[in-house]
């Protein structure tokens, strides 16, 4: 009876969502620079016409980055990783720029997803 | 002799202190909103502060005790124990650690955020652990997994292993004064790390202090599959230690782990 219970009981615990949300920024809200959207742990890279989507999370272990202004660098807060403004990696322990977000541009609206 | 039973009763002293703080603060404790729930237990409700930080330091000094019982039953020269027993007590030692890293992500604040997406790649880039992953992760609700693991099934898990290690019971009502005093005594010489909220941009994130020496391998690019080796060694020690006939030799294995990793924790390698 046991048996009979535990392959649903593991096959609902296990069960992993995939939740990657699709949602949509209006473009007029983003200046030149870097934008952190919070809510959903990106930063937008913008200069001009050009725009590039970052995920916030360091390709090392995942920590939230921080934007240094006057640096124009990401620091990683947990092992110091560096990234370029345009997400390349200089230096630390992550091995890999950071990871772009797939988007699109419609109606000066940023859909990202 | 008497220090050895003395450190036994004072640990399971700390461990009842441990509970019943913690069986109080949950009351105002909400995981989704759990930094919120935190600052509130801490400013506004009454002797909320009080209760938190007992929960915090009788853990803290329970989790010492703890390693001190074990180096003094490993300075023993024969273990007055069963298999049964001795499995048990690993695995409390297993749920202590893991008790104390939820606790540690409970808080809900920037440090606790940054530790559980450390532990969540550990597991998730290591063979066999990542099959565990889903166990832990939460997306919507991040802190509502790690909760129920805090708060049900380690306890649980945890209590038992000390019901079956324990050969008999004896509550002595002056190792709970001993272990509340020394709870308080601690909270007012020493200060809770402080509460770092979400967006605040800082500079270096900590973490509990029994992983700080995980942090700094990984701070050296050690792969997480190392690191984890290197976390778990200790306890495949302890395992093997009552079954093999190499009881020095693991002893000094053990010494030397430790070591090894108090200087990654302190000198930052």
């Amino acid at each position: 009876m046991a048996g009979v219970l535990a392959y649903p009981a593991a096959k609902f615990i296990f069960f992993s969502e995939n939740t990657d949300e699709k949602f949509w920024i209006s473009l007029k809200n983003i200046k030149d620079g870097i934008t952190k959207i919070k809510k959903h742990n990106l930063f937008i890279y913008k200069n001009g016409d050009k725009v590039e989507v970052f995920n916030a999370h360091c390709t090392h272990m995942g920590c939230i980055l921080n934007f240094y202004k006057e640096k124009q660098r990401f620091i990683c807060p947990c092992h110091h990783s560096n990234f370029t403004i345009d997400g390349h990696r200089i230096k630390g322990p992550a091995q890999r720029d950071l990871d772009k977000i797939t988007f699109k541009i419609e109606n000066k609206k940023l859909f990202i997803g | 002799m008497y220090m050895s039973r003395f450190i036994s009763f004072l640990t399971l002293g700390l461990f009842f202190i441990s509970m019943s703080s913690g069986l109080i603060i949950v009351f105002a404790y909400h995981p989704s909103t759990a930094f919120q729930s935190v600052q509130s237990i801490k400013y506004l409700l009454p002797y909320g502060d009080f209760f938190r930080q007992l929960h915090y330091f009788s853990s803290e000094i329970f989790t010492i005790t703890l390693l001190f019982h074990i180096g003094f039953e490993l300075l023993k020269s024969k273990i007055k124990t069963t298999s049964s027993s001795w499995n048990y007590s690993i695995l409390g030692f297993i749920a202590v650690i893991i008790l104390m890293f939820s606790g540690f992500v409970l808080k809900g604040d920037l440090s606790a955020n940054g530790a559980a997406q450390v532990a969540f790649n550990l597991i998730k880039d290591t063979p066999f652990l990542k099959e565990l992953f889903p166990l832990f992760h939460d997306n919507d609700v991040f802190y509502y997994k790690f909760f129920i693991w805090h708060i049900l099934f380690l306890p649980l898990l945890l209590g038992y292993a000390i019901y079956k290690h324990i050969d008999t019971l004896h509550v002595k009502i002056e190792y709970f004064s001993i272990a509340i005093g020394a709870s308080i005594i601690t909270m007012t010489i020493f200060s809770m790390p402080a509460d770092i909220i979400k967006g605040e941009k800082v500079q270096s994130l900590t973490s509990p202090w029994f992983f700080k020496g995980a942090e700094n391998l990984l701070l050296r690019s050690w792969s997480p599959l190392s690191v984890n080796i290197a976390l778990i060694t200790p306890f495949i020690l302890l395992i093997i230690y009552f079954y093999s006939s190499y009881k020095y030799t693991i002893k000094a294995l053990l010494l030397l782990w430790l070591l090894l990793y108090m200087y990654a924790s302190v000198m930052g390698l």
